[in-house]
């Protein structure tokens, strides 16, 4: 089976990953191992700085969540599958009630987490370019006239 | 006026005055988007940031600020704004920021600062300078006249002869800028741009529109034409006696035309003016017992004409060109009516001829002629509303503009602008046509197309010398794209349809029962002294037993009233002989002018409960208005007032994306009654108990929970408390409240984190595939299909998504 081991910094909630410094290691699976959470063995010097690998028979992208020194030269990875990155292609295509976006589609109109108020406010006055008579007009009302 | 460098705390009271007051808490917290307190101490450093554009326009009396132009040239825009409100466009600045920055972008190495809502979703910018020309040829279009190359055939400077500068010079100097020659004064205008479609209106100041007026009414350009001329020859001399003497009245009308009477050959009558020129000519063919009446002139003018007899039948119509120059019309048609008029002997036959007298079949006797206007060049619009300046003063032009085009001013643009010594003037500015013309210093501006009708620039429909000439003043191309495409409207588009029934006034009044008067302090004086005479009570005792019965009521109304004439005071059937102003309508409309509420956030926090309007009214109080009804809107107010009773009615006028309509109203009563007899004074004080015993009810009930109460969405945390203002008041109390409307705008502080949109994102609430997003995105729900994975799998993908994930 061949196993790619590599090195990513993206988030990860990131649906497309960047993976780098990526090595192929060629083995042969000897022993059950789940598809979601598998274990492996690999001969290697060193493996300890990596954090991402890729199983071509499985399909899939996985975390390595543990790296354990068997004995020289030997090590076992714990992975976990990442089904952002290995099944990215079909969740593109997910419809979707969107609730929060960075840019497209956005609603500034619409509450949300980001807005924050602050206790204080502060108030403006606008004047009305005139108004009543200040001073008043004197109405005398007689009866005839 | 040089431009003068404004210290630290005048470009912030001025940008907070532009942008409302988050322009200024921003420029005290500049330090958290990376400037240092060395920047910070730099007084220009505002200048510097929004790209050197705060500069102050100066009038003439070096005393007055016009306005402030915010409009420089800058290369870049200072890196250290929060980013996630700035948005670098290619042509012009668009949208409102999360926080405090309205609009940035830049544009071939200029950056424009400006902000956006106001009246619809106008992008209204910074002051800008308008050559005199261009000016008053704008106000003439936008008061309904044509102007045309003939107005400079003889005069080619006219604008520069008609006064401008010397006919009141106190009041040129305080409303333009630069010094008394065409090419070196400008007016003050702004700009309202749509940031969609790029359609621009024009506006300006409307004390400088009243001026103006005043100046081109006193030039003639808006009279009615009309000239005395006399038949003075027959060229051809057949037949024509003597001089027939003919008017053009003022008033268009033609008398004594053919008073001559008829002839048996053809001949030809020349109307000249009082210096010979040619207006017009009678035509007379014997052969065909017919002929004209051509009426010629050098303006464009209207007429009407009507047959001889048949008072039932007329026509209306309009000059046709002459060569390029002059206007004519066949008036009517000659006939011969058979009436006889003399005999003459002929000799070359030997027989007796019998004249007969011509008249007019559809003649100028019985029609009108007017002239559009008294100078050669100015014409009137077809349709257009044409003003009649005739026996205004200087200051009574301006009221008489807001009662002729109450549109203008429901669609001008209230700007503030603070001056020198910290006060701040409200200016109304009011939308104008632009002229054809493309260059800013044209001396000979001309009307072309642009009417009074259609004052809005639209880049797509507009002939390219009105695009460049708005290129030419706003100093960026009209045909690029003024609003980042990849971003959506954020103004809805659909405000409501329809708009209130507009209220009628009632009219008349009883006044063969009672007279109203309006009278002076000192005719009140000089009435009490004539009133209280041996010589009245003797008389009034004769009909009244209480004589005070005679005077109904004397009380101050805080309106001014309609004055109908002036006579004197009588009482029952005696007369005071004080004279005094007496008022016949009963109802009066005062009209408080309007204010403009702006967005000032352009997102959530301009709307309730994070943002609330309350409204002070003279006589009623201060009473809250819903956020959602006056925002991004145009408020008026108008007062009806019965000057009998003082009763008055403060109607709220909403104005909104061409909308408009009332949508509150509130009664009061804006007298102070005077007591003129122990029992009227027992009446007011009772009365003014009742009121204080309303009020008291108020405040021990709704007023005692009122301080604490949430408002509808108590749930927020930065929902406001609604306090109440005052309790209603009128009459007596109302009379010591301020006399003048006023909006109370109370807007919260506003906090976002910085890059929140990449981290948390706008709402949003729409529906989409997850491909078609980028950046951050968070959904309400999802439907996770097409994704070849085991349950467990699906469910974590489905959990991701609700919970948000980076595209």
């Amino acid at each position: 089976m061949v196993i790619v081991l590599g090195t990513i910094s993206d988030e990860s909630n990131k649906l497309n990953k960047t993976i780098s410094n990526t090595v192929n290691f060629n083995g042969t699976l000897r022993q059950e191992t789940s598809v979601i959470n598998p274990s492996v063995l690999i001969e290697a010097e060193n493996l300890s700085c990596f954090n991402y690998m890729y199983i071509y028979e499985f399909g899939r992208y996985y975390f390595i969540t543990d790296i354990v020194s068997v004995r020289n030269g030997l090590w076992r990875i714990t992975g976990k599958v990442d089904v952002l990155m290995s099944f990215k292609d079909g969740i593109e295509t997910c419809p979707i009630i969107l609730a929060n976006t960075e840019i497209t589609l956005l609603d500034k109109y619409m509450s949300g987490e980001m807005w924050k108020a602050r206790v204080k406010s502060k108030t403006d006055i606008i004047n009305f370019p005139s108004g009543l008579n200040s001073t008043g007009e004197y109405i005398l009302i007689t009866s005839g006239g | 006026m040089p431009v003068e460098q404004l210290t630290l705390s005048e470009t912030q009271q001025a940008i907070a005055n532009l942008w409302g007051t988050d322009w200024a808490s921003m420029a005290s917290r500049m330090s958290e988007y990376g400037l240092t307190s060395a920047e910070m101490a730099d007084t220009n450093f505002l200048r510097e940031w929004s790209g050197g554009a705060v500069e102050p326009i100066y009038a003439k009396n070096g005393e007055t600020i016009l306005g402030y132009n915010f409009r420089a040239s800058q290369s870049t825009v200072g890196t250290g704004l929060n980013s996630n409100t700035a948005i670098i466009h290619r042509g012009y600045v668009g949208h409102a920021p999360a926080t405090t920055i309205e609009t940035i972008g830049t544009n071939a190495g200029k950056v424009k600062v400006s902000r956006l809502s106001g009246i619809g979703s106008k992008v209204v910018t910074g002051a800008s300078k308008l050559a005199i020309p261009l000016t008053l040829a704008s106000i003439g279009i936008t008061l309904g006249k044509t102007i045309d190359e003939t107005l400079y055939n003889v005069n080619p400077d006219y604008w520069d002869s008609i006064g401008l500068f010397t006919l009141n010079p106190q009041t040129w100097s305080s409303i333009a800028g630069g010094d008394d020659t065409l090419g070196g004064s400008f007016i003050n205008a702004i700009f309202g741009i749509d940031p969609q479609t790029g359609e621009t209106q024009a506006y300006i100041d409307s004390d400088a529109m009243a001026y103006m007026s005043y100046v081109m009414a006193q030039a003639g350009i808006f009279s009615a034409g009309g000239e005395n001329v006399t038949v003075i020859d027959n060229p051809n001399n057949r037949n024509f006696p003597v001089p027939v003497p003919c008017v053009v009245n003022p008033n268009g009308t033609i008398t004594g035309l053919l008073s001559g009477g008829g002839y048996t050959q053809q001949w030809t009558t020349y109307i000249r003016n009082n210096t010979s020129d040619v207006i017009g000519y009678v035509y007379y063919d014997s052969s065909q017992d017919a002929g004209n009446a051509i009426y010629i002139s050098k303006n464009p003018f209207q007429y009407t004409s009507r047959p001889v007899g048949d008072p039932q039948r007329y026509w209306n119509n309009a000059s046709y060109v002459l060569a390029g120059r002059y206007y004519y019309a066949n008036l009517g048609m000659l006939r011969d009516c058979n009436v006889p008029l003399y005999m003459y002997f002929d000799a070359s036959t030997g027989t007796d001829v019998w004249q007969y007298q011509h008249e007019f079949y559809n003649g100028i006797l019985n029609g009108t002629i007017t002239e559009s206007s008294s100078v050669d060049g100015i014409g009137d619009q077809e349709g257009a509303t044409i003003p009649n300046f005739d026996g205004l003063s200087e200051s009574e032009i301006l009221p008489y503009l807001q009662q002729t085009y109450p549109d203008m001013f429901n669609n001008a643009i209230n700007y503030p602008v603070v001056q020198p010594d910290g006060t701040v003037t409200n200016h109304t500015y009011v939308p104008i046509t632009l002229p054809f013309t493309s260059n800013m210093a044209d001396t000979q501006p001309i009307s072309g197309n642009q009417t009074q009708a259609n004052p809005i620039v639209d880049p797509s429909t507009s002939p390219q010398e009105l695009i460049d000439l708005l290129t030419n003043v706003l100093q960026q191309p009209m045909t690029e794209p003024i609003s980042d495409t990849t971003t959506p409207p954020e103004n809805p588009t659909d405000t409501g349809e329809g708009s209130s029934p507009v209220p009628i006034v009632p009219v008349g009044s009883a006044s063969a029962l009672w007279k109203i008067y309006h009278p002076t302090q000192a005719q009140i004086d000089s009435f009490g002294g004539w009133l209280w005479s041996s010589n009245f009570i003797d008389q009034i005792l004769k009909i009244f037993n209480n004589p005070m019965e005679a005077v109904i009521g004397l009380h101050k109304v805080y309106a001014t009233p309609i004055d109908a004439g002036i006579a004197t005071i009588k009482v029952g059937y005696l007369d005071s002989q004080v004279p005094s102003a007496y008022i016949e309508q009963q109802y009066i409309e005062v009209n408080c002018g309007s204010v403009n509420l702006f967005e000032q956030f352009g997102n959530v926090f301009d709307y309730s409960p994070f943002t609330d309007v309350q409204l002070y009214l003279p006589f009623v109080g201060i009473v809250p208005l819903n956020v959602a009804d006056v925002m991004r809107s145009s408020v008026s107010v108008i007062y009806g007032v019965d000057v009998i009773t003082g009763a008055c009615l403060a109607q709220v006028k909403v104005s909104r994306d061409d909308k408009s309509s009332i949508l509150y109203q509130y009664s009061g009563n804006c007298a102070v009654q005077y007591p003129i007899s122990s029992g009227s004074y027992m009446g007011i004080v009772s009365s003014i108990i009742s009121v204080a015993g309303g009020v008291a009810a108020t405040v021990a009930s709704g007023g005692a929970a009122a301080p604490l109460a949430l408002g509808a969405a108590g749930g927020l945390l930065n929902a406001h408390t609604n306090v109440q203002h005052s309790g209603g008041f009128s009459g007596n109390a109302g009379a010591m409240g301020g006399k003048i409307p006023y909006l109370i705008i109370t807007r919260p502080q506003t906090k976002v984190a910085y890059k929140a949109d990449a981290l948390q994102g706008y709402s949003s609430n729409s529906y989409t595939t997850i491909g078609e997003c980028s950046g951050y995105v968070k959904a309400d729900s999802v439907h996770v299909v097409n994704v070849n994975a085991t349950d467990e799998e699906i469910n974590e993908i489905n959990n991701l998504i609700l919970s948000g994930i980076i595209i």
